[in-house]
């Protein structure tokens, strides 16, 4: 037995969180494909997450339709991890969604020894709450100012400068989906390349160029960004 | 691994370790450790420095070499031009202010020499250095303290920490710019952090020597010593993979009174509880990074024994 100093160790947790717009509006294919999309995601991340073993790859959900809901409220790891089907109902409480991720990376429950969360917000509309006063609240957060956020707009009706807004990096723009496909590869890249980054980052200088993510992302392909076949593009 | 006593009073003990994450992914260690040699006079001049690593951060191997170079060598002219005689503990403010501006410029110069003289920047270096954008505190900074040296984007690949604890006989400084700790074991047995944890860092964010106003960062204590307040008897500098590879502070503190302990445990004399640590520094250094954070990890333990006497 190790005579080491000290107790237990312990890795750093990295909290990944799905933001998921279940209004009416995503009723029928969008949501459907939203579930099988983030379902068939989960083994890719495990992979991910199994190659860097100094990293607990933490998962959570909330939708948001009338009010906001957490799918899990307690994180779990991304080996126990299985994605409940998500319905789709009622209206875009965007806002008090935020407001809900808030109350969640405070510290505590979170620790300042984290690494930085990774916010995916998926919308196919606008919000019909108070989205500014969420996002507030969730940037008034040590976590939520440095968390890594993206967002995937479903379809053409999305409101790309609220969720410009979310993502706080003009570098950064929202992802696209028009089609079906596109969504399958925006989570792929997102549960993938996004949670690598994320889980293996390096130090940032306070006054680093801004603006910036605290994460170093990768571009984002040309193939994940745009379609393939437009011919295909229903949303 | 390195084990050095000093004189009847000092002894010191430190090793730095490549990170778990690190050797998977083939990356050179970024942690560099400053000890001084054996049987040195004071001021003893200790430090860690933890360069930030990355693909903007691409020299910063060489970074954390110079900072505890340049460490080493401003304290210990600082620190012997003032001499006993003449060490005033009302003017430490004024000590405090002119060392951390020696330290950033002596640090800033290094870097030059070693891009100009050493190893200038290839094309493709050069080019990613270039693409650097324009840091949002940059030109305010610049105007209103036109004797801080340029914030030239050719300094950031060497972005590194730096912490540093100088002893003298007659005041122990704590010098510390970014992430990292140090932590005292007091006379009276308890524990305790001479520079406050920067509480709007957190995560891997960091002040570096690199920063546009690294010397205002750079944070100093100067401790007077005498009768009525001793030197603590160990102090502790770690580098930030150290600490990030427990749960919380309560738990890493534990990993500081585990040293005291046992340094003071063996029933033959401290040197030998000494001996033992720098044996199996490596080893425990190894585990925590591979079952913690996966960083690079540095320790120095200094201590006094005086108090043994």
């Amino acid at each position: 037995m190790s005579n080491r100093p000290g107790g237990e160790l312990a890795t750093r947790p990295l909290h990944f969180i799905w933001i998921c717009d279940c209004s009416g509006s995503m009723f029928g294919e969008k949501i459907n494909q939203l579930n099988h999309a983030i379902r068939d995601s989960i083994p890719e991340m495990k992979t991910v997450s199994g190659e860097n073993p100094n990293a607990t790859v933490l998962i959570r959900a909330l939708k948001f339709s009338s009010g906001a809901q957490w799918m899990n409220k307690d994180p779990v790891p991304i080996e126990n991890y299985t994605w409940v089907d998500l319905d789709a109902d009622g209206v875009t409480d965007l806002g008090k969604a935020l407001s809900m991720v808030a109350d969640e990376l405070k510290i505590p429950p979170m620790t300042e020894r984290a690494l930085p969360p990774v916010l995916v917000l998926i919308s196919d509309g606008q919000p019909t709450d108070n989205f500014d006063s969420g996002l507030k609240e969730l940037m008034d957060q040590r976590w939520g100012q440095r968390a890594v956020r993206i967002a995937i707009a479903i379809g053409n009706d999305a409101d790309n400068d609220v969720l410009q807004k979310f993502i706080g990096n003009t570098e950064m723009k929202p992802l696209i989906a028009t089609n079906a496909g596109m969504l399958v590869k925006q989570i792929k890249w997102v549960s993938t390349v996004v949670l690598k980054a994320a889980s293996q980052p390096m130090s940032q200088t306070r006054d680093a160029p801004k603006p910036t993510t605290n994460v170093p992302i990768p571009t984002v392909p040309d193939d994940v960004t745009t379609s393939a076949t437009p011919a295909d593009d229903v949303w | 691994m390195v084990v050095k006593f000093f004189s009847n009073s000092w002894y010191c003990v430190g090793d730095s370790v490549q990170g778990a994450s690190h050797k998977r992914n083939k990356i050179n260690r970024q942690d560099e450790i400053g000890i001084p040699r054996a049987y040195a006079d004071f001021p003893l001049v200790v430090s860690v420095a933890d360069g930030h690593g990355g693909k903007d951060y691409f020299r910063s191997d060489k970074g954390a070499k110079i900072a505890v170079d340049t460490a080493t060598e401003v304290c210990q002219q600082f620190f012997s031009a003032i001499h006993i005689q003449k060490y005033n503990p009302e003017n430490n403010k004024d000590y405090r202010e002119s060392l951390r501006r020696e330290i950033v410029r002596v640090w800033r110069e290094r870097v030059f020499e070693h891009i100009n003289v050493l190893q200038p920047y290839d094309d493709e270096e050069l080019e990613r250095v270039c693409q650097k954008q324009k840091s949002n505190r940059t030109t305010a900074a610049i105007k209103n303290r036109p004797e801080t040296p340029s914030n030239d984007p050719v300094l950031i690949p060497y972005g590194s920490t730096l912490l540093s604890v100088v002893i003298t006989e007659y005041c122990i400084a704590y010098l510390q710019i970014g992430d990292g700790d140090i932590y005292c074991i007091n006379r009276d047995g308890k524990i305790s952090r001479p520079i406050s944890k920067d509480p709007n860092l957190i995560g891997n964010e960091t002040t570096s020597l690199c920063s546009v106003e690294a010397w205002s960062d750079l944070e100093i204590k100067i401790v007077p010593i005498d009768e009525q307040s001793p030197p603590p008897m160990m102090i502790m500098l770690s580098s930030d993979g150290y600490a990030n590879s427990y749960p919380d502070d309560t738990a890493f503190q534990k990993v500081v009174c585990d040293y005291f302990k046992k340094i003071y445990s063996y029933k033959d004399g401290v040197i030998d509880g000494i001996t033992d640590i720098g044996q199996n520094l490596p080893h425990w250094l190894d585990e925590a990074s591979e079952g913690g954070s996966g960083d690079d990890i540095s320790l120095v333990l200094v201590g006094n024994v005086d108090y043994l006497k």
